[in-house]
């Protein structure tokens, strides 16, 4: 079953008086449970996917449908709650709030949720002490994201993006900012919930190294899939 | 959901603690100044209504329905005011009414005060009992040269700032009959000129009405000053009830005029008449005709105008004091409303209308420190909203990331509304509880002036600010109105920022 399916993609950049075309034409179907890795030089429009199929974005033109709903006609608050509910991010620069701890960070955006999806606090409780532990952060709840190393951080993104049992993570070039010991362990973590909580996965890199831990490669070339292996 | 909300709002403002405490003590300084300007303004009132009330006028004065200008007390000279009709029937509706504690009919007008400079100064007069005046009043007069005036005396008692203003521009120094002069009260300036001044232990004066009037001259009984206000208030010159209705000529029945004769008519309208009977009224004698009249019909003339019945009850005021605990509006709508049923030549009018010149210079004195206390809102406004804006574009990033993991528009401008608000009572808070301590300071302190000017911001000789535990809930309420109107902008602001924006700035 296609869990998004994207038709026409095409997204323009206005530049001053000239245009950027940074996606052409994208169609793409991904299935439930897929580990998908998006390959492709820097400017392919890697990341301007990634945002339209999270909701960040929205399209030039075309169709872009998750869970059968075409999100390029949700208002504002729809397209929040749908990131909320359905999609996890992990950003390349890790974003955390400052101000909160490990554990506080990764509970956020299950105390951002309303209406029959709320948790109790007990229940909150479970969930986040699984994803620490899980993420191997079981020794630094109480530090603050500037008391962590990138690795560090980009498991708390990971367990954050993870906490509301979301249909989709999108991460951003996750291991951009790490040292390849650390980003090859981030992308064993993925592969992992991957397969143990059956979540779908998207992730961009431009590190060939990397493309092993992916089940599907997408290759993204001036705005076009180029081809898939 | 709240706890965390809190969190952040918290650690958000511990984090970036310059720009907490720029607006924090922004906040804490117009609390600070607003709670003590209104405390000085509510010291004002309340001093001066006390002083005023229990002083000068009553809760409420009733004038003559035919009396239009309600400037009953105020001013040094004052303007004419029309006599009451039929006073003992408006005497009659007071007596039964039941949230009246106390009245008293006062004679009040206007007279010239006749100088052989030929320019007239011109008193405030009132006539009263004296006793009852000190009894209604709580002694508010103190006699500091001469005596009182006693029931059956003929004289005047004049205020200390009219004796004082004599002085200044008529170079006249009124003192008591029978007494020495007191050089020790003079002024410092009347001092210094006190060789040029003329002495002088009466007056001849001469009613302002639109009727016939009586030039009288009167005896100095005493020097006397109010216990407070007395800058203020000092001008009155008070006249036993005799001379005031002789001066103003209020009697009970009009001359008749049959009995008079065509020659001693036209004597009677003479304008020297004072000096064609050689009485010397005024210091000097004045140069006047005095042939074709003869002595006998003079004497006659006057002694038929003398036969004039004066009455007892000519009063051109009613200050009545409430009972405790009743609301003086509803009190007023209520004698109004009496009086017309009763027909009594008489309306109420509350103490403030009574005295415009006092409630126009409290006006300004509360205008200049609401004016400041805005000025400073304005101020405060635009920083707070300066600083919060910034604050929220240093945070795109972070309000962006909250975005895109699902926080919607709403919690980020709570978000922002709570750390100001955080800030508003906390440090506003602290201004308002210490603006409140400084003024109970200040009013244990008990400080003195007797400056003209400083004697209405104090409300009284004494400076006592007053803050009450309402005044600090209010004051916070306003500052926590200020918060919340200078972060609309900034709150905004913040609803704008989108995802993207905090991808697109890493």
């Amino acid at each position: 079953m296609a869990l998004i399916k994207v038709k026409g993609l095409k997204k323009d950049y206005p530049l001053g008086k000239t245009v950027v075309h940074a996606l052409r034409g994208i169609d793409l179907t991904v299935e439930k449970g897929e580990l998908i890795s998006v390959v492709g030089p820097s400017g392919c429009g890697k990341t301007t996917l990634l945002n339209i199929i999270g909701c960040i974005d929205h399209p030039t033109e075309g169709v872009v449908e998750i869970d059968k709903v075409d999100i390029t006609s949700l208002d504002d608050k729809k397209l929040t709650d749908l990131r909320l509910y359905k999609i996890g991010f992990i950003f390349q620069t890790f974003n955390l709030i400052p101000v909160l701890d490990v554990k506080e960070n990764i509970e956020f955006p299950l105390l951002l949720m309303k209406g029959k999806k709320t948790f109790s606090q007990k229940e909150i409780n479970q969930r986040v002490e699984r994803l620490i532990e899980e993420v191997g952060l079981k020794d630094y709840v109480k530090h603050k994201p500037a008391e962590l190393s990138g690795g560090q951080r980009q498991r708390v993104a990971i367990a954050r993006a993870l906490v509301t049992n979301p249909d989709i993570v999108l991460a951003d070039e996750p291991t951009a900012n790490l040292d390849s010991e650390t980003g090859e362990s981030i992308l064993a973590i993925m592969r992992e919930l991957n397969e143990i909580e059956k979540t779908t996965f998207i992730f961009s890199t431009h590190n060939p190294d990397v493309l092993k831990y992916a089940k599907r490669v997408i290759r993204l070339k001036d705005g076009l899939i180029v081809g898939e292996e | 959901m709240n706890l965390i909300f809190i969190k952040i709002a918290f650690r958000n403002l511990s984090r970036h603690k310059v720009k907490s405490l720029i607006v924090g003590g922004l906040i804490f300084l117009v609390s600070f100044i607003m709670t003590i300007g209104n405390g000085v303004i509510k010291g004002m009132n309340t001093g001066l209504r006390k002083n005023v009330v229990e002083g000068f006028t009553g809760h409420i004065v009733l004038i003559s329905t035919n009396q239009f200008d309600k400037e009953v007390f105020g001013s040094l000279s004052g303007r004419p005011i029309a006599l009451m009709n039929d006073y003992s029937k408006t005497e009659s509706v007071l007596k039964s009414l039941n949230y009246i504690k106390d009245f008293l009919p006062v004679g009040r007008n206007v007279a010239m005060v006749l100088t052989e400079t030929r320019i007239p100064i011109f008193w405030l007069l009132i006539s009263v009992d004296m006793d009852e005046y000190q009894k209604f009043f709580n002694s508010n007069l103190i006699v500091i040269e001469g005596n009182s005036l006693l029931s059956n005396d003929t004289g005047l008692l004049i205020g200390s700032e009219q004796r004082k203003y004599a002085a200044n521009f008529f170079n006249i120094w009124f003192y008591p009959v029978g007494s020495e002069i007191n050089y020790s009260n003079m002024p410092p300036k009347v001092f210094t000129n006190r060789e040029n001044l003329e002495y002088k232990t009466d007056a001849v004066l001469m009613g302002l009405s639109e009727d016939f009037s009586s030039d009288v001259r009167i005896p100095v009984k005493g020097i006397v000053k109010f216990k407070n206000l007395n800058n203020f208030f000092g001008g009155f010159v008070f006249v036993d009830r005799k001379s005031f209705v002789e001066i103003f000529n209020y009697i009970v029945e009009k001359i008749d005029e049959s009995k008079i004769s065509e020659e001693q008519k036209k004597i009677l309208k003479e304008e020297n008449l004072d000096s064609l009977l050689e009485e010397e009224l005024f210091a000097t004698s004045l140069d006047v005709r005095k042939e074709g009249y003869k002595t006998e019909e003079i004497k006659k003339a006057i002694k038929k105008e003398k036969e004039i019945n004066y009455n007892p009850e000519a009063y051109n005021a009613v200050l009545i004091k409430l009972k405790n605990g009743i609301n003086e509006d509803v009190a007023l709508k209520k004698l109004n409303e009496e009086l017309k049923k009763s027909g009594c030549d008489a309306k109420a009018i509350s103490w403030k209308d009574a005295t415009p010149q006092l409630a126009q210079m409290i006006g300004m004195i509360q205008g200049t420190f609401n004016m400041i206390i805005f000025l400073l809102f304005l101020v405060s406004f635009i920083v707070i909203m300066n600083t919060i804006s910034m604050s929220v574009i240093e945070r795109i990033t972070e309000i962006g990331m909250m975005r895109a993991v699902g926080a919607q528009k709403r919690f980020i401008a709570n978000l922002i509304r709570l750390e100001s608000l955080i800030l508003g009572v906390v440090f506003g808070g602290g201004g308002v509880i210490s603006g409140a301590i400084t003024c109970w300071f200040i009013r244990m302190l008990k400080l003195t002036s007797k400056n003209e000017m400083m004697n209405l911001v104090f409300g009284g000789e004494v400076f006592s600010p007053l803050v009450g535990f309402g005044d600090i809930f209010s004051n916070i309420l306003v500052l926590i109105f200020l918060v919340l109107l200078a972060i609309i902008y900034p709150a905004g602001l913040a609803k704008k920022v989108t995802p993207l924006e905090a991808i697109a700035r890493e």
